[in-house]
């Protein structure tokens, strides 16, 4: 009696699921099969508005998302997908962006860790620590000011 | 006309081929007669192309069917001014268009530097000239705008639909104008490989090149993108088509290459990187060209499938080798002057800028080619689309706003912790303020809440940069504007640049709203019934049809009134183009500075009643507002100052010295 009853409410909770999914949702993992080479959401022809009309009538008869596009796959193939699936060899044009990324942001890092402790040899200073201060004190308004004078 | 046209085209790859050698010999041979035998030719060539635009311009114009470009982009109906823009709507005329617009930038180049950089000028002129003879080989012998038609017609084709808005008057100009702008710096980085003189000399000389093109490719995407709001109807702006991201990635190298130049010129570092980040972003433009033309990836902007495709390649290839022979032949003389003071410097951020905006270019690169790959190694079709790049860029592109706050937080050379700390103080205080408030207020979306605070994060770092600079002088200027408007007239360049992160900064405010908060409706409405959306009801009124002299029109007229104020009639309709057979959807658009009512009238039925769509777009104007404030800042920046007049005469006065060290000019005088 309670099993059936979990049932029940699993099949009403199911059935509000796929009473929820909208022809937008649909559209934006589709492109358009006109030719116009656009994703559905984005076209305005007369065959997005045909298919349009023919993912509601799915919606309508209780078809979900994943199954109204893969009606479509089945239609059209692979390239009637907005967007690659995330598995197989699919998966590469997802990660790679980031994992390219990734690497070039560490390499850039250790880069600039290496290249900012570099330090030079220096001979013995000339001045007393008093008297390099004067100078290192001008140097730094005198940078200051180049700095400030960019506008060659 | 048509003999005469294919003729200077013709004169034209003559003398752009003659241009190559006689500045190749003129640099060898030291022969100053040479150079300006080469300035010549490109200014006869440039004289020779005007004709033939000329010419083009007014068959298109004058409508004269017995060219084969004039019959398939015009018709006897066709206003004026469309006729004229049918210049770039079709593959030849936009060459044409393309090699007029190098040409004339050639002449500017020589003007410019008649009295300047003589030993790099030979051969900035033989790199122009290669790309203008590419591009007048295509011209004459693969797509001649002046082709006969060869049978006599009474009307024409037309120019696609899609292509009569006045944004398109504008949008190819201005994108070309990018595209071909970035020649300048990337044939002065080649003249300085080729002549091995790899100082600053041509990234100074060809800065304000760089940003004009930079601008010009920014007005030409948004200008774009304006378009395919106003004119595709779908309610967006951005549909990550091929062509629009072809645009989008030299943008993002061109900005990146914006950034790290200005730590060549402070500190002699970064050479390899741009000069290879300029070589990569002229190729990018050429690649954008190269997909438009060549139908290797489907597109909403494409000419169709053609044999130009392969030319494309041969010249993309051919430049890449020949950059990159360059390159390793004289890495010695691009290594770097100096080192990094500090880990925590501008210089760092600025490469970290660098990182995030070439990696934003990957990839944007990677999915616009993943189909090719894909078919490549399965054999199968796929698309990349809107799905893929909106996963992609986001997070990256707020990486980017992090690190715009960020970079005016840290000081040029060597900035210490407890600098950096009081800096990002306020910053991080808005940052935290906005994050927090924001949830409260109920917005929950992961992207929008950090993308809004980190434009707050952004604003506030700058308004700091401008109160700490307004602060130091008023202690000269003494009032607030009058100290305002001297440091930013005599410190262009940097608060320029911060006035550009201002307006790109409200483009982001736009598009994350845009985004993230749209609502969208659609409702068969039957006369004087009423559709509610958000807080927006639109009675619906009745429906029009009339002729114009292109189309018939079916308009629908909608009320509109929001939380009960009217605010006036909106009018969406539907275009029937007889000619071409093609139904368009004009929108109709309701702007305020917090959202866009956006209605498409989705078809009328036998009984009377519309199929209204309507879409409430929050904080679209911003990216409108956002743009006109970059153009702002950007002009700001590339204004020349006394500075530069007084090098520019300097250097006229040093020419005697100059041309002891370079026989060349002494030869030619």
């Amino acid at each position: 009696m309670t099993q059936s009853k979990i049932l029940l409410i699993l099949l009403i909770f199911a059935g509000g699921l796929w009473g929820n999914v909208t022809v937008g949702q649909v559209e934006k993992e589709l492109m358009c099969t006109c030719g116009c080479t656009m994703a559905l959401y984005t076209c305005e022809c007369g065959t997005s508005e045909k298919m349009r009309a023919d993912i509601q009538g799915m919606i309508d008869r209780g078809m979900d998302k994943d199954a109204i596009v893969t009606y479509y796959v089945d239609k059209y193939g692979e390239k009637i997908r907005s967007a690659p699936t995330k598995s197989g060899f699919n998966l590469v044009a997802w990660v790679t962006p980031f994992l390219a990324l990734l690497v070039v942001g560490i390499a850039l890092y250790r880069l600039l860790k290496r290249w900012s402790s570099h330090r030079e040899e220096r001979p013995e200073p000339l001045f007393t620590p008093e008297v390099q201060s004067q100078y290192v004190k001008q140097l730094d308004k005198e940078l200051q000011e180049f700095e400030e004078g960019e506008n060659l | 006309m048509i003999e005469i046209g294919k003729v200077t085209l013709l004169f034209s790859v003559i003398l752009s081929f003659y241009a190559i050698v006689v500045s190749y010999l003129g640099y060898r041979q030291r022969l100053g007669f040479f150079l300006e035998s080469s300035r010549r030719a490109m200014l006869s060539s440039f004289a020779l192309l005007t004709i033939a635009i000329s010419m083009l311009s007014y068959a298109l114009i004058t409508k004269n069917y017995d060219i084969k470009y004039v019959a398939e982009n015009v018709s006897n109906n066709l206003p004026t001014f469309y006729a004229f823009s049918a210049l770039w709507a079709g593959q030849s005329g936009s060459l044409l268009l393309w090699a007029w617009l190098l040409n004339l930038f050639i002449v500017i180049v020589i003007l410019q530097n008649r009295d300047r950089h003589l030993e790099l000028m030979p051969y900035v002129i033989a790199t122009l000239s290669g790309i203008l003879l590419f591009f007048v080989v295509l011209l004459s012998f693969f797509s001649n705008p002046f082709e006969r038609l060869g049978f006599t017609v009474l009307e024409g084709q037309g120019l696609n639909p899609l292509l009569q808005n006045p944004g398109m008057m504008f949008h190819p100009p201005t994108l070309y104008l990018g595209y071909v702008g970035f020649s300048v710096p990337f044939a002065f980085a080649i003249a300085a490989l080729l002549t091995r003189k790899l100082d600053s000399e041509w990234i100074v000389s060809t800065r304000r090149w760089t940003i004009f093109s930079w601008l010009m490719l920014t007005i030409g995407i948004v200008l774009g993108a304006k378009w395919a709001y106003v004119e595709l109807g779908w309610g967006g702006y951005w549909g990550w088509d091929p062509v629009e991201n072809a645009s989008f990635m030299p943008w993002l190298t061109g900005t990146a290459f914006l950034h790290s130049i200005m730590i060549q010129e402070r500190k002699g570092m970064l050479k390899i990187w741009n000069v290879s980040l300029i070589i990569i972003t002229f190729l990018l433009t050429i690649l954008g060209t190269f997909i438009t033309r060549s139908g290797i990836i489907a597109s909403v902007h494409s000419f169709g499938a053609s044999k130009l495709g392969y030319v494309f390649i041969v010249f993309l290839v051919t430049s890449a080798l020949f950059s990159l022979y360059l390159i390793l032949t004289r890495k010695d003389g691009l290594r770097s002057e100096n080192k990094l003071d500090s880990f925590l410097s501008r210089e760092s951020s600025f490469l970290f800028n660098n990182w995030i905006l070439v990696g934003a270019a990957f990839a944007i690169f990677w999915g616009t080619l993943f189909p090719v790959i894909s078919e490549a190694v399965r054999g199968v079709k796929i698309t990349v689309g809107p799905p893929f790049f909106n996963t992609i860029t986001i997070p990256i592109g707020l990486l980017l706003i992090l690190i715009t706050g960020v970079c005016p937080l840290i000081s040029w050379r060597k900035a210490t912790w407890n600098n950096f700390v009081r800096n990002f103080l306020y910053p991080g205080g808005v940052f935290l303020f906005l994050l927090i408030g924001l949830y409260l207020a109920g917005i929950r979306g992961l992207y929008a809440l950090m993308s809004f605070s980190l434009i707050g994060f952004v604003l506030t770092s700058i308004v700091m940069e401008f109160y700490r600079g307004v602060k130091a002088r008023m202690r000269y200027d003494g009032n607030a504007l009058i100290a305002l408007k001297n440091l930013i007239w005599k410190f262009r360049r940097r608060y320029g640049g911060y006035i550009v992160h201002v307006g790109v900064m409200l483009a982001f405010v736009g598009i994350t709203g845009s985004s993230a908060f749209a609502v969208e409706k659609d409702q068969i409405l039957k006369k004087d019934e009423v559709m509610t959306i958000k807080n927006y009801q639109l009675k619906f009124l009745g429906v029009d049809q009339f002729r114009t002299a292109n189309a018939e029109v079916i308009s629908a007229s909608f009320e509109v009134f929001r939380n009960g104020e009217r605010l006036g009639i909106l009018n969406p309709s539907k275009h029937y183009h007889p000619l071409q057979d093609q139904t368009m959807t004009e929108v109709a658009i309701r702007s305020d500075w917090k959202e866009d009512l956006y209605l498409i009238l989705g078809g009328v039925q036998q009984d009377g009643s519309v199929f209204l769509k309507a879409h409430i777009n929050p904080l679209v104007s911003w990216i409108w507002w956002g743009t006109y404030i970059l153009i702002i800042g950007a002009l700001i920046a590339m204004w020349p100052g006394k500075q530069v007049r007084a090098a520019s005469r300097a250097q006229k006065t040093a020419q005697p010295d100059q041309a002891v060290l370079n026989p060349i000019e002494t030869e030619s005088r």
